[in-house]
């Protein structure tokens, strides 16, 4: 009698200390990897649109009506790295779009620039980048 | 038939007591060298955002340090914008020629990029869409240096250009 007792209690106090043993492997295994350059997809959101804007990329871009000076700029890149830019307009929603690879969750980064012409539009870029999977 | 119960009690509990120890002596070795790690890292990410924002966002300080003698004295940090993302053609290489002249300027621009981490070092290189470095720093990591890559993105003479920093830890 006094065996079976033991042996239920020896039972439950190995299973507690391998239940609690995995649960910190478990703990550690699952720690984030370190991640050096978490900010990195936003800082090149907003360099790029920086960029386009002042070499006149978005200009051309709407000027054309095409999306190929938006992706001849984007080749610049480093090539671990998924883009989505879109150009819109107030009234018009998007006008221009060009990506290279999708992504679930992208750093996002916004610029207003004006064309002026005859008349003087007020235009919004939007860069999505992530870290190709 | 009391003592051999006794007995058997006692080891399975000291294995317990064993295996916890060891358990907990692996955590907190993982843990701290995890942590050293990270830190370690962080200050590799803070150093080189910090160098790269300095680089491609500022004219430096003065706005003319490419133009005097490259000294401690004279330059209070270096930056190659002429405007934020705009590159200086002038700027931009004279940081190479300097960097590039003798391994006492590089240190001397690490040091005003505050890129100085104990054991470390680093390499820019500016290249084009086609990636090919238009300029680059000739320090090169060894194989076993684990290697930190950062970019920025900005224009240089109309065109976009990658601006690429790497540091390492000297083994």
């Amino acid at each position: 009698m006094r065996g079976i007792f033991f042996s239920i209690d020896a039972i439950l106090a190995l299973l507690i200390a391998f239940s609690l043993s995995a649960f910190i492997l478990n703990a550690i295994a699952g720690l984030p990897d370190p991640s050096l350059s978490s900010s990195q997809p936003e800082k090149l959101a907003d360099d790029a649109l920086i960029s386009m804007d002042k070499s006149g990329v978005l200009k051309n871009a709407l000027e054309s009506k095409s999306a190929i000076p938006l992706k001849e700029f984007a080749r610049v890149f480093p090539s671990n790295i998924c883009y989505r830019v879109e150009i819109s307009g107030e009234n018009e929603g998007v006008i221009i779009a060009d990506e290279n690879c999708a992504c679930k969750t992208y750093s996002i980064s916004r610029r207003n620039f004006i064309i002026s012409g005859s008349t003087t539009s007020i235009y919004l870029a939007e860069m999505r980048v992530c870290y190709k999977k | 038939m009391r003592g051999q119960l006794f007995s058997f009690d006692f080891l399975l509990a000291i294995s317990i007591i064993l295996f916890i120890f060891a358990l907990s002596m692996f955590v907190s070795e993982n843990t701290a060298s995890s942590i050293n790690r990270r830190e370690a890292e962080f200050d590799i990410q803070r150093a080189a955002d910090s160098a790269l924002s300095q680089l491609v966002e500022t004219p430096g300080n003065p706005t003319n340090w490419h133009t005097p003698d490259f000294t401690d004295a004279n330059v209070k940090s270096i930056g190659i914008a002429a405007s934020r993302n705009e590159l200086d053609p002038d700027k931009t290489s004279r940081l190479f020629f300097i960097a590039n002249s003798n391994f006492g300027n590089y240190s001397l621009v690490k040091r005003i990029l505050a890129l100085d981490l104990p054991s470390s070092n680093f390499s820019i290189a500016i290249s084009n869409a086609s990636k090919y470095a238009i300029f680059e720093t000739m320090v090169s990591p060894a194989g076993t240096a684990s290697v930190h890559s950062f970019s920025r993105i900005a224009i240089f003479e109309n065109e976009p250009v990658l601006v690429n920093l790497r540091m390492w830890v000297e083994k």
